[in-house]
C-alpha cells in the first residue's frame, strides 16, 4: 500500500481558524491529525472534491456528512485520489450523472403534456355535464361582455339589435330549432351590433350571433344551419367544456413550463378553437334537426363553401370554425330538402334589423 | 489562539490583512457555460432551468474569495427542482380555487373582496419567495466550511412589504427607495454568517436624493424625447394612412417611442442610484466588530448596463417592428423577416444579459466591498440554525428566483 503525505489546511467546520496539517493518503482514504489531537479518518468511498474550475492551484476535500474542509497546494495527490476514490467528483460530475434523470423527467413532463392533450377534452366533456346550471348560467352572463369586447371593431356598438318585429321570425325559428333537436331549455339568441362575421355558443344556451355574419348570408336556410350548429354545442354543453379545457392547460402550463413566456405560448396555443370531432358533432346535429324540423338543409354547405372562399385573414368564423372539405361534404350528404326557414321579406327585414 | 506560521504552499497572494474579497471569473468561461445551459434548457423544455442555475451559482460563488478563501456553493439542481414542484402544485390549487369562487360569486362587495384577496396572495407569495430563497441561497453558501442562514422574520418581511407597496403606490414611486432599502435592511438583520448574526441600520433617506433627482430626470429625459418620437409617429403614419390615429392616439404612441428612445438613458440614472443604495447598505452593516463599506462608482456599473439594456432595447423595438408589419399591409412581405430578427435579438439579449451583466457587475462590485476591523476567526463558528431541504419553490412560482 503506496502512502503519500502532504501539508493541507483543514477547516473543521466549527470555526473559521485553519488548522495546518500533515495529511497521510493512501488507498484506504486520507488520515490526520487534527490541533486537538484527535485522529481523523476520511474513508475513500466518502471523500468528495469541492467542485474548482480549470486553473485553480489548490485541491479541496470534503467528507460525506460532514462540513469539514480539506486544502492542499499538492497536485500529485488529485492522481492518487482519482485512483481510489469511486466518487470523488461526485459534485462536479453532478450534472453529467443527473442528465439522465433530467431526460426522464422531460419526458415525463412531455408525456404528460401529451396525455392532457388528448385526454383532457374527454375529461373537460364529463366534467361540464356536472356543473350544476345555475353556475353554467353566471359563468355565461360573465363570459358575455368580455367576448363582446373582444369581437368589437372601431364603430361596433356591440349592442345586442332590438328590432322585435323583424327579429320575431328569429324567435321563430329558435324555437322550431329547439324543439326539433331535443333542447331542454329554449336557448336566449341575440344578434349584435358587430361587424365581424362570427357565431357562438356561449355557457348557459346562449347563442350570439353577430350582424356582420347576417348580412354575408345570402338566405334564411344559411341563418338556419348555423344556428343548428351552434344549437349542438349547446346541447353537448361543448362551451362549459372549453372553459374547463382552458382551465385545465392553464394549471399545466404553470406546472410543467412555470411562469415566463414558453408558458404563456403553451397557454395561447391549447386556447385553441374546439376539436374537429367536436365540430364534426355539432355539424351531425345541425343536419339532423334541420330535417326533423321539416326545414331545407341545403344552406350549410354552400354557406361553408362562401365562407372558405371569401378573402381576408378573417379572424372571426374561420378560427373558432375551421372549416374543410370533409364537413362541407357531409353536411351536403345529410341535407334534406324542405321549407324555407322564413319568408324572403322576413329574412330581408331580418337584415334591417340592426339598423 | 496560537497563529501558526503556514507552511511552504500556502503563502497565498495577499495575507490575512486584506480586506476586500475578490472576484476571478472569466467571461469567456462565463459565457461558454451559460451558452450549453441555455441549450439544454430549451432541449428540456425548460425542465433543466433548476440544474442550470445550479451550476451557474457554483462558478460564480466559487470564484469569490475572501482572505484567501473560496466560497462555495452547495446546493443542488434537485433540491431547486422538488422545491418547484411543491409550490407548483400548492400555488396551483390555491388561485385555482380562489379563480373559480372569484367566477361564480354574484355579490359585487363579495366580489370585490375576493379581488383583493387575490392581489393580497400575489404580493404575499412574492414577498415569501424572496425570503424564503434567500434563506436557501444564505444556507447554501459556505465559506471556510461555515455556512450562513437567515433566521426569523418571514413574517414581519410580509407585513414590511405590504405596507411599502401601498405607500409606494400611493406616492406613485417617489417614496421606493425607502421600501427597497427597508426590505433589505431586514433581510441583512435577519442573516447569519456562522453564529454571526449581520447588522444594519441603513435608512432610505440616505439614498431618497439621488432617488428624486434621477427620477425628476428621468421625466425630463422622456419629455424631451417626445419631440422626436412625435416626428417618427407622424412618419409612420404617413407612410400608412389608413391607421392614422387621433391626437390622442398620436399622442399615446408618441410617449411609447419617446421611453424606448430615454430608455438607455433611464437606465443609466438608474444604475446611479443603485450604486448609492448598494453604497449605503454597505456602509451600514457590520457583523461583531467588523465593519463593510463599498467605494463603487456609478461610473463602473455603466458599460454593464449598457451591454444587458441596449439588446434588450433592440429586442423591444424589433418586436414592435414585427408585430405592425404583421398588422400593416404595405409591410406583411417584411413580418417574418422582421419577426426572425426579434427571436434573434431577443436569444442573444438573454445570453448576454447573464454573462455581461453578472461577469462585469460582479467583477467591479465584489472587489469594491472593504471589510474591516478586528476578525477572530475562532470566534466565527459553525450555524446552529434549521437549514430548508427543498429551495426556492415559491420564488420560482412568482418569478422572484434566479
Amino acid at each position: 500500500m503506496s502512502a503519500t503525505v502532504a501539508a493541507a489546511r483543514y477547516f473543521d467546520g466549527v470555526s473559521a481558524r485553519p488548522q495546518y496539517v500533515q495529511v497521510t493518503a493512501s488507498e484506504a482514504g486520507l488520515v490526520f491529525v487534527a490541533e486537538n489531537g484527535l485522529r481523523q479518518i476520511w474513508a475513500a468511498a466518502e471523500i468528495r472534491r469541492i467542485p474548482g474550475e480549470k486553473g485553480d492551484r489548490e485541491l479541496r476535500l470534503t467528507a460525506l456528512g460532514s462540513a469539514a474542509t480539506l486544502e492542499f497546494a499538492d497536485a500529485r495527490l488529485l492522481d492518487l485520489l482519482r485512483g481510489t476514490v469511486p466518487d470523488l467528483e461526485e459534485r462536479s460530475r453532478l450534472t453529467r450523472r443527473w442528465l439522465r434523470r433530467i431526460a426522464g423527467w422531460t419526458a415525463v413532463g412531455t408525456g404528460v403534456v401529451a396525455a392532457a392533450y388528448f385526454l383532457l377534452p374527454y375529461l373537460a366533456g364529463f366534467l361540464a355535464s356536472l356543473v350544476p346550471q345555475s353556475w353554467e348560467d353566471r359563468l355565461g352572463d360573465r363570459l358575455l361582455p368580455v367576448v363582446v369586447e373582444a369581437l368589437k371593431q372601431p364603430g361596433d356598438s356591440g349592442r345586442a339589435c332590438s328590432d322585435d318585429r323583424a327579429l320575431r321570425p328569429l324567435g321563430r325559428l329558435v324555437g322550431q330549432l329547439a324543439a326539433a333537436g331535443g333542447l331542454p331549455r329554449r336557448p336566449d339568441v341575440q344578434l349584435l351590433d358587430l361587424r365581424m362575421r362570427n357565431a357562438f355558443a356561449l355557457p348557459g344556451d346562449r347563442v350570439v350571433v353577430t350582424r356582420g355574419l347576417v348580412d354575408f348570408m345570402e338566405s334564411p336556410d344559411e341563418l338556419a344551419a348555423v344556428l343548428g350548429h351552434e344549437f349542438g354545442h349547446l346541447k353537448h354543453k361543448d362551451a362549459v367544456a372549453g372553459v374547463i379545457r382552458y382551465l385545465g392547460w392553464d394549471a399545466l402550463a404553470s406546472v410543467v413550463l412555470g411562469t415566463g413566456i414558453t408558458a404563456s405560448l403553451g397557454r395561447t396555443l391549447a386556447l385553441a378553437a374546439n376539436g374537429r370531432a367536436v365540430e364534426t358533432r355539432a355539424d351531425g346535429y345541425a343536419v339532423a334537426t334541420l330535417r326533423t324540423a321539416g326545414l331545407d338543409g341545403k344552406g350549410a354547405a354552400s354557406f361553408m363553401q362562401r365562407m372558405a372562399t371569401s378573402e381576408g385573414m378573417d379572424l372571426g368564423y374561420m378560427s373558432s370554425h375551421p372549416p374543410s372539405a370533409d364537413r362541407a361534404a357531409a353536411m351536403a350528404a345529410g341535407a334534406a330538402s324542405g321549407r324555407a326557414a322564413m319568408t324572403a321579406g322576413e329574412w330581408a327585414a331580418l337584415k334591417r334589423a340592426c339598423d | 489562539m496560537t497563529d501558526l506560521t503556514p507552511p511552504a504552499g500556502f503563502v497565498r497572494p495577499g495575507n490575512a490583512s486584506e480586506s476586500r474579497p475578490s472576484y476571478d471569473g472569466r467571461a469567456g468561461a462565463l459565457a461558454g457555460l451559460i451558452l450549453w445551459t441555455t441549450l439544454l434548457t430549451w432541449a428540456t423544455l425548460t425542465i433543466y432551468r433548476f440544474w442550470a442555475r445550479t451550476r451557474l451559482r457554483r462558478y460564480l460563488w466559487s470564484r469569490v474569495s475572501f482572505l484567501g478563501d473560496r466560497l462555495e456553493y452547495t446546493g443542488t439542481g434537485g433540491e431547486l427542482f422538488r422545491g418547484f414542484l411543491i409550490a407548483a402544485v400548492v400555488v396551483v390549487l390555491i388561485f385555482g380555487s380562489l379563480s373559480l369562487v372569484e367566477l361564480m360569486v354574484e355579490n359585487e362587495f363579495l366580489a370585490g373582496i375576493l379581488t383583493l384577496l387575490h392581489y393580497g396572495l400575489l404580493a404575499a407569495g412574492a414577498a415569501a419567495g424572496r425570503f424564503l430563497a434567500r434563506r436557501y441561497r444564505l444556507t447554501r453558501t459556505r465559506w471556510r466550511a461555515l455556512r450562513g442562514n437567515l433566521g426569523e422574520g418571514l413574517g414581519g418581511y410580509l407585513g414590511l412589504y405590504a405596507g411599502w407597496l401601498i405607500v409606494a403606490a400611493f406616492s406613485a414611486g417617489l417614496l421606493t427607495p425607502f421600501m427597497r432599502v427597508a426590505l433589505e435592511r431586514h433581510l441583512l438583520n435577519a442573516t447569519w454568517v456562522g453564529n454571526q448574526r449581520l447588522r444594519c441600520d441603513a435608512r432610505g433617506r440616505r439614498v431618497i436624493g439621488v432617488w428624486l433627482l434621477i427620477y425628476f430626470f428621468s421625466i425630463v429625459v422622456v419629455g424631451l424625447a417626445a419631440l422626436p418620437a412625435t416626428l417618427l409617429v407622424n412618419q409612420a403614419t404617413a407612410l400608412a394612412p389608413q391607421y392614422a390615429l387621433d391626437p390622442v392616439g398620436t399622442g399615446v404612441a408618441a410617449v411609447v417611442v419617446g421611453m424606448l428612445l430615454a430608455a438607455p438613458i433611464v437606465m443609466l440614472l438608474y444604475g446611479v442610484y443603485c450604486v448609492a443604495e448598494f453604497r449605503a447598505l454597505c456602509a451600514g452593516t457590520s457583523v461583531g466588530a467588523v465593519r463593510f463599506s463599498s467605494d463603487l462608482s456609478p461610473t463602473a456599473v455603466m458599460a454593464p448596463i449598457l451591454v444587458y439594456g441596449l439588446p434588450l432595447l433592440a429586442t423591444a423595438v424589433a418586436t414592435v417592428v414585427a408585430g405592425l408589419s404583421f398588422a400593416i399591409d404595405d409591410l406583411r412581405s417584411a413580418a417574418i423577416p422582421a419577426s426572425a430578427v426579434a427571436i434573434l435579438l431577443f436569444l442573444l439579449w438573454r445570453i448576454a444579459s447573464v454573462v455581461a451583466w453578472t461577469h462585469s457587475l460582479a467583477a467591479r462590485v465584489i472587489p469594491s466591498i472593504s471589510v474591516s476591523g478586528a476578525f477572530d476567526p475562532g470566534l466565527l463558528m459553525q450555524n446552529a440554525g434549521p437549514v430548508p431541504r427543498r429551495g426556492e419553490g415559491l420564488a420560482e412560482m412568482f418569478d422572484v428566483a434566479g
